[in-house]
């Protein structure tokens, strides 16, 4: 991960971005995106031991197809790569 | 790449069995709950009198302090690591980018379960997880913030 993106992902947000994650509208496709992840993840690992265990290797593959810079930063930035760990 | 050998549910069994008030938070509650969400390390917040207990429960499994309990106390957070990374909050109240303060004991009094394996693993409850989001709020809590909005409604 280069510097820039590493400093846009891990600034502070204002309070304004704060105020619009809490209370601004949320669209019907980001809603349905987020109910369909949420059916798919609970549906493949029913349980909560299997969402854990399926983390722990998405994560490892996350790391496998990562640069070393990335790899250095440890943490994943997007949610919506968890779906797409589990495609590839 | 395989995931190390960490026994996960033997660690969440072993924090239990301390009797340390130990909140997980952080991503992998969000998992626990249902939210696919990918992360590295686990976060706890912790009774802040609770720090040997549970340094104690996490020595089983060679994860070993950066902070002495005192030094921990002082700066209201340490790490716990070997191959896996445990970032533990410990400050009685802390505050919220917009200006709210969160204490702990109110998280502890509403805080809720979720069954991994044969263990009860303590969270908070989903108000309290947004909260959380809004102690160090970067980017990605926000987005989780929404993710747990959505959850929220969808379980009414």
């Amino acid at each position: 991960m280069n510097e820039a993106i590493r400093q846009q992902v891990n600034r502070l947000v204002t309070p304004e971005e704060i105020e619009q994650a809490l209370h601004g509208d949320i669209s019907s496709d980001e809603r349905d995106e987020v109910q369909s992840l949420i059916r798919w993840f609970t549906a493949r690992y029913p349980t909560a031991e299997a969402r854990l265990a399926y983390v722990r290797h998405a994560y490892a593959r996350w790391l496998i197809n990562s640069s070393p810079a990335s790899r250095r930063g440890r943490k994943l930035v997007d949610s919506r790569l968890a779906k797409d760990c589990e495609n590839q | 790449m395989e995931p190390s050998a960490f026994d996960e549910a033997g660690f969440f069994a072993a924090v239990r069995d301390s009797g340390a008030r130990a909140l997980l938070i952080g991503r992998r509650a969000l998992v626990l709950l249902g939210l696919p969400v990918l992360t590295a390390d686990y976060d706890f917040w912790l009774g802040i009198d609770d720090i040997v207990a549970f340094n104690d429960a996490a020595s089983r499994f060679d994860l070993h302090p950066s902070r002495t309990p005192a030094e921990a106390r002082r700066h209201g957070r340490y790490v716990l690591e070997n191959d896996e990374h445990v970032d533990v909050l410990v400050a009685r109240s802390l505050p919220t980018a917009t200006g709210a303060t969160i204490d702990f004991d109110g998280l502890w009094t509403r805080r809720r379960t979720v069954r991994v394996a044969d263990v009860d693993v303590t969270i908070p409850s989903l108000d309290d997880l947004v909260l959380t989001k809004q102690i160090a709020s970067r980017p990605k809590d926000l987005e989780d913030i929404r993710l747990l909005r959505i959850l929220k409604e969808q379980q009414g």
